[in-house]
């Protein structure tokens, strides 16, 4: 009894650990808590028809696109995406943590890469 | 091991209390005042009429035979309205099949949330607009009833979007009365309202 008890804890305290630990953008989570969660959701899933779903947005999916959407906005009825003031660097890790927390693959996006989509944006 | 089983019926007497919690009417919350025959007045909602997505007007009478949970927001909203609507819409979507239920989602900023535009935003919830109203009025009087909810609602520059407000969500049952509440940027006070809207079904049927 004691043997399983003290397997369980184990087995628990190795889920949580590996299910907190894994995020390695611990800068793009805060810029994401603070300035997106409000709307799109901590999870990512946003509100039905009104937000778009990180995890399913097809301008998400593209990292040319997210980043112009999160720098211009996106005017619409009856909601609109307010644009976000943000740097090469912190824009870089919010980019890489929206990748890694809300789709299937995707490899780590370089700052050189997130400054010529910056560019293309203008 | 010994402690092992104090754990476990302190557990189960956790689980029993709780239980326990949950049984019988809700109660009816806000204050009560006694009349001199000795007869008790609750807390009561006032009477209003709104104009809902479909630009018709609609009261509280229309409501009697209903209970529903009501919740204040505007569409613009940046900050919490996003996070209690996706709340609302877990409710929704709980009693979706059940008549006696309905929602109300009061909008503090008439300005801008015109019926179109409120039919607009309930659309793309994808959500029966029979069931779950969303209703504008003049600002100064929904922010005097949103006290009635237990809800704070008023204009202030300084918060993000330019109003300041609450984001409870409150059970009334067909009398006007306030049964229940959770708060509504909370996701794990869901079940609880849930549960309660339950409750007050089974005392009225």
């Amino acid at each position: 009894m004691k043997q399983i008890s003290f397997g369980l804890l184990l087995f628990f305290i190795l889920a949580v650990s590996t299910g907190c630990g894994n995020n390695p953008y611990a800068k793009g989570e805060e810029i994401y808590v603070s300035r997106c969660a409000s709307c799109h959701m901590t999870d990512g899933s946003g509100l039905a028809g009104n937000i778009p779903s990180l995890k399913e947005s097809e301008v998400a999916a593209n990292n040319a696109n997210l980043v112009c959407v999160i720098l211009k906005g996106i005017k619409a009825e009856p909601l609109e995406m307010p644009a976000q003031e943000l740097e090469a660097i912190p824009l870089t890790n919010l980019v890489n943590y929206i990748n890694h927390q809300f789709k299937e693959k995707t490899s780590e996006v370089r700052l050189d890469s997130i400054k010529t989509w910056i560019k293309n944006c203008d | 091991m010994k402690s092992c089983k104090w754990i476990n019926i302190l557990a189960l007497f956790v689980i029993l209390f709780s239980c326990k919690q949950e049984e019988g009417p809700l109660p009816i919350l806000g204050f009560e005042s006694k009349g001199e025959n000795g007869e008790v007045t609750y807390h009561t909602i006032r009477d209003w009429t709104y104009t809902n997505q479909d630009s018709v007007e609609v009261s509280n009478n229309d409501l009697k035979e209903n209970i529903y949970v009501a919740d204040f927001f505007f569409t613009s909203c940046p900050s919490i309205c996003p996070r209690v609507t996706k709340e609302m819409l877990r409710i929704y979507d709980a009693y979706k099949d059940e008549d006696r239920v309905k929602l109300v989602s009061f909008t503090i900023d008439p300005k801008r949330d015109t019926p179109s535009r409120l039919t607009r935003y309930a659309g793309n919830l994808n959500i029966d607009t029979k069931k779950w109203w969303f209703l504008t009025a003049d600002k100064d009087f929904t922010y005097e009833l949103a006290n009635d909810y237990f809800n704070v609602a008023m204009e202030d520059e300084q918060a993000p979007g330019g109003f300041d407000h609450s984001g409870k969500l409150i059970l009334v049952d067909q009398n006007g009365h306030v049964r229940s509440f959770s708060e509504g940027t909370d996701p794990e006070e869901t079940p609880k309202m849930i549960r309660d809207i339950k409750r007050l079904l089974s005392e009225t049927n």
